[in-house]
């Protein structure tokens, strides 16, 4: 069980510092990558509910320190912690989820992973887009889909080298 | 136990709850689990509105409002030593600049200049009170990459580094920001490549004042507006901080007109500005406080209000 909270605690400093320090300066042009809603997306299945909305929360405030930007990743990724149970009830499984299970490329399989956290980035990019942009213009739409892509190439890449049981 | 009490409590706290839970056992643990997933629509609610509510007011100004930024403790001093790893990448053209700098202020000395006065007497100097405080800085992080940028710089309420104060570049031309938010050691300033900052500004030859802001997209270039379409402009002409603004004093350079045109149906040019200073490569700034804002700003007020 500590095995649990020691891997979550390491994930939530590395995205962290990942995101905050190295990600925040690359950039192509105005196309910003996200890795860090990766740690919310990988918390245990079996966490109530309101504790997940409320670790989100601060993630995204953390993150907003970073940024400068108050408020801004917050309300993104509390929707997303929000929005986590109902995209994993949409895309349940045939055999559905099992008590202990992580939601994984390995506990679920490459193909489920991609559609659970392409819907969630999906939803965290267009939120934080958006809210920076105020308006749907050609910017919105490229640093969107570009975002979504560089965002997932990362997300997807993280899965492979570390490959969190 | 009745039902309503536990409902208060479920309101109340989430530890009560779930400690509750434990000691109730399995027949309550039902109920429990369906008041959690009741309540987390609340605190999702409650914790997305905090958030908008602090983004749509990200530009009111608070004390207590500096520690959601890279201006506290921990994120400014983490960025301050990932800055002392990164500073090497960019010594050399620093230095440059520095020399250059160092070269202009030399042919500024009394040493300098020839002297043509014979008998000049004594020069009484307390004439002249000190308007502009100027404190040096080291940005430790800066952005170009978003609609909204902001820089960190290492001085704070400790340095007398004061909120709505100009930022300048210290080795060559060119304006930086204006401080946002202060802390101990730290200050967020917002940079001029910012959606929401607007300059005071004006045409340095013939003194028309206009608004510049930043578009959003190439970090060369600004955009001036509010210069009537009888105002002379030409290609090349110096545009220049105009000082009716209490951030930045008067005459500062900011960039050179790059293009111009008349949009159609309106009486106001729109004047692409291409800036003196490369904002990807700052180093060293000036954060120039002008000691004589309160007594200024009083006044405006006063007679505003008459």
């Amino acid at each position: 069980m500590s095995n649990v909270y020691t891997s979550n605690a390491l994930r939530f400093l590395t995205l962290l510092l990942i995101q905050g320090l190295i990600l925040q300066n690359i950039a192509l042009g105005q196309v910003n990558m996200y890795i860090y809603p990766l740690f919310i997306l990988l918390l245990p299945i079996e966490m109530p509910h309101a504790l997940i909305v409320i670790l989100g929360f601060f993630y995204g405030l953390l993150i907003d320190m970073f940024y400068d930007m108050d408020g801004l990743h917050a309300a993104a990724t509390t929707l997303i912690a929000f929005a986590r149970p109902a995209v994993c009830a949409i895309i349940e499984p045939r055999g559905g989820y099992e008590i202990g299970q992580t939601l994984t490329k390995h506990s679920l399989g490459i193909r489920w992973f991609i559609n659970y956290s392409a819907i969630l980035m999906l939803i965290h990019l267009f939120i934080v887009i958006t809210l920076e942009e105020l308006e749907f213009s050609l910017m919105w739409i490229l640093r969107l889909t570009a975002g979504f892509s560089l965002s997932m190439a990362l997300i997807i890449l993280y899965q492979f080298i570390f490959n969190p049981k | 136990m009745k039902p309503t009490l536990v409902r208060v409590l479920a309101i109340l706290d989430l530890e009560v709850l779930l400690f509750t839970a434990q000691q109730w056992g399995e027949g309550m643990q039902r109920l429990f689990s369906f008041l959690l997933k009741f309540n987390s629509f609340f605190v999702f609610l409650l914790l997305e509105i905090i958030a908008l509510f602090l983004f749509f007011s990200r530009n009111i100004n608070s004390e207590k409002r500096a520690f959601i930024s890279s201006a506290n403790g921990l994120i400014g001093g983490l960025y301050e030593y990932s800055n002392k790893v990164s500073r090497y990448w960019n010594l050399a053209a620093v230095n440059d600049s520095l020399a250059r700098e160092n070269a202009q202020l030399k042919m500024l000395l009394p040493n300098s200049k020839f002297d043509h006065l014979i008998n000049g007497g004594t020069k009484q100097d307390s004439l002249y009170q000190q308007q502009y405080q100027y404190t040096e800085a080291v940005v430790v992080k800066n952005t170009t990459n978003k609609p909204n940028n902001f820089i960190t710089i290492n001085r704070g309420i400790n340095h007398k580094v004061r909120d709505n104060t100009g930022v300048i570049n210290a080795t060559g031309q060119g304006i930086v920001g204006i401080v946002r938010k202060v802390s101990g050691n730290y200050a967020s300033v917002m940079s001029i490549l910012n959606k929401d900052i607007r300059i005071s500004s004006k045409i340095k030859r013939n003194n028309y004042p206009g608004s510049l802001y930043w578009e959003g997209a190439d970090t060369r270039y600004m955009r001036l507006e509010s210069i009537p379409k009888h105002a002379s402009i030409q290609t090349g002409d110096t545009i220049e901080t105009s000082g009716y603004s209490i951030t930045f004093p008067k005459g500062i350079m900011i960039g050179t007109v790059d293009s111009f045109w008349l949009p159609s149906g309106s009486n106001f040019y729109s004047i692409n500005v291409q800036l003196v200073n490369d904002m990807n490569n700052v180093e060293y700034v000036y954060v120039v406080d002008d000691l004589m804002r309160e007594e200024r700003l009083t006044l405006e007020k006063k007679s505003e209000n008459e």
